[in-house]
């Protein structure tokens, strides 16, 4: 069992490496107690927590802070992803992945505000070298080469469950673009690996909650290789972001998954 | 039957006394001139009607309205509901407790963002000021383990011993027990230890919460507790009522729906 102290120890160390680039004095608290909360849970506690590793935990952060879509909150994780060794590129790439789970408002402000992050540091400017993208001619191609791409990271099971959705059936047009962009042309950038893609997916569907459409998206997190802690831990660090009663009802349908697959 | 025009009387008067710390430049602001009609339907509805039907009293509302605007996240709406729940005679430290509560329901980005408005709000008024200077002492426990003993005692006492069944058995414990071990320990063992907040209301804090954004099984659950509590039907459903209000009408519906069959079931 953790001791306090031991918490209070393990956040300081976390924050001097996470707070290093933070190119202001951080602000007198409105609140002691609420900061000796955040230092001791987050930063001693869930930050650190096993079964899911840093990277990955920011990811799941910064998805959560973009979908809800403080200025402050976004541009914080921005920067603590960066501070941890993420590239301009993937950060930016996770903003184009939420482009379909939170929608444009989300998307535009998390890349402005990753932008400004970015600018501060010559470091992160250098890093920040555009992708070379192989963008396709026609939606007919982009869907193509999602479903293979679709195939290839969520499994067989993942594109019959989309080609058979209430939106290729009701909305057939709109359908088709947002499966061609998405499957064909984001999902092809290589950015993101897809297990990042899975986790930043996850995170925006919980956070919204669409416990349907995230129960599909526990199956495929375990076709693309997370393991069942892993996908349990990306839940857990993001209710942190968005609040814990998101991740019991993601439990809840995490679990069905797990004991459908015998896990 | 009820007038419109009594409405707007009721509203004239409780402006009244919650205005009267209201920056002139807010109370002339230009909104009457954007809609005269948007305006009118407030006054009527929410001044003179919601925020004075029987069944709640005035600062539980309040309570529930800056919950609700909490989990929105406006700055507009919660520096105004802030104002108006100090004037009501909520203490700075209360309204900031409600903000810490609501991290174990919001998240910390919402907390945050509270705290940042509620410190801006606090700071225009001398007295608030003055108050705010006097924090809170908090009897911080030395262990995780010591939290968790202390959460479940006060669990029990208050929200009887069927909640404490419940939340000793959620999925998190079993899934992400190391988080859900400091969740159960900062929010049962912490916060619902500190003295700026009643229990209920805490209690009502939870409710809005889960109510606005649409954790529905949980709620079913918190509403259970809240009778535990002796917090009544009645209150139970004004609660939810006055909330809608800031957060949309149908997550009322869906809110009662979830506290009729909890009060059917208890007969």
């Amino acid at each position: 069992m953790n001791t306090v102290t031991e918490l209070q120890k393990k956040s300081a160390k976390l924050r001097k490496f996470f707070d290093q680039h933070i190119p202001y004095a951080r602000p007198t608290p409105v609140l002691a107690d609420f900061v000796r909360i955040q230092h001791e849970l987050m930063w001693g506690g869930v930050w650190l927590a096993d079964g899911l590793d840093l990277r990955l935990r920011s990811f799941a952060t910064i998805a959560a802070q973009c979908v809800n879509g403080y200025d402050f909150g976004v541009e914080h994780q921005v920067r603590t992803g960066l501070t941890i060794g993420i590239a301009p590129q993937q950060i930016k790439g996770i903003f184009i992945q939420l482009l379909f789970y939170a929608g444009v408002p989300a998307t535009v402000s998390g890349l402005r505000i990753a932008q400004e992050v970015i600018n501060e540091r010559e470091e992160w400017k250098f890093a920040d070298v555009p992708l070379d993208v192989d963008w396709l001619n026609s939606i007919e191609d982009m869907l193509n080469q999602g479903k293979t791409l679709r195939i290839q990271n969520w499994g067989e099971l993942a594109d019959l469950e989309f080609e058979n959705s209430l939106a290729k059936q009701l909305v057939p047009e709109a359908s088709d673009l947002v499966d061609g962009y998405h499957f064909g042309q984001v999902l092809a950038l290589a950015d993101l690996s897809p297990k990042e893609r899975t986790v930043c997916i996850l995170a925006a569907l919980m956070c919204r909650g669409h416990m349907k459409q995230l129960k599909r998206h526990v199956g495929y997190a375990l076709t693309v290789g997370l393991s069942r802690k892993e996908v349990c831990e990306v839940f857990a660090q993001a209710g942190w972001y968005r609040g814990w009663p998101h991740v019991e009802d993601a439990l809840e349908e995490a679990n069905e998954v797990f004991k459908e697959r015998g896990l | 039957m009820t007038k419109a025009k009594d409405l707007a009387r009721k509203a004239a008067n409780l402006h009244a006394f919650i205005d009267q710390h209201v920056p002139k430049e807010r109370l002339t602001g230009a909104l009457p001139d954007i809609s005269k009609d948007y305006v009118k339907l407030q006054e009527e509805v929410m001044w003179g009607g919601v925020w004075q039907v029987p069944g709640l009293d005035i600062t539980l509302r309040s309570l529930a309205t800056i919950t609700a605007q909490c989990v929105n996240g406006w700055d507009f709406g919660l520096q105004h509901q802030i104002r108006v729940g100090l004037s009501l005679g909520m203490s700075p430290q209360k309204i900031k407790g409600i903000f810490l509560q609501l991290l174990f329901y919001a998240g910390i980005p919402a907390t945050v963002f509270a705290l940042t408005q509620a410190q801006k709000v606090i700071n225009e008024q001398k007295m608030w000021q003055e108050e705010d200077r006097e924090p809170l002492k908090a009897e911080w426990l030395a262990s995780v383990e010591e939290k968790l003993e202390r959460g479940r005692q006060i669990r029990r006492n208050t929200w009887g011993r069927q909640a404490d069944v419940d939340l000793e058995s959620t999925l998190s414990q079993e899934l992400v027990p190391e988080t859900a071990d400091l969740v159960d320990a900062y929010n049962y063992g912490e916060a619902w230890a500190r003295g700026d907040l009643t229990p209920k209301e805490r209690m009502v804090c939870i409710l809005v919460a889960l109510m606005c954004r649409g954790h529905m099984r949980q709620l079913k659950e918190h509403i259970g507790y809240a009778l535990n509590m002796g917090i009544g039907q009645r209150e139970i459903c004004e609660v939810f009522s006055q909330a809608g209000w800031y957060r949309g009408w149908p997550y009322v519906e869906e809110a009662l729906e979830q506290a009729k069959s909890v009060f059917e079931g208890e007969g």
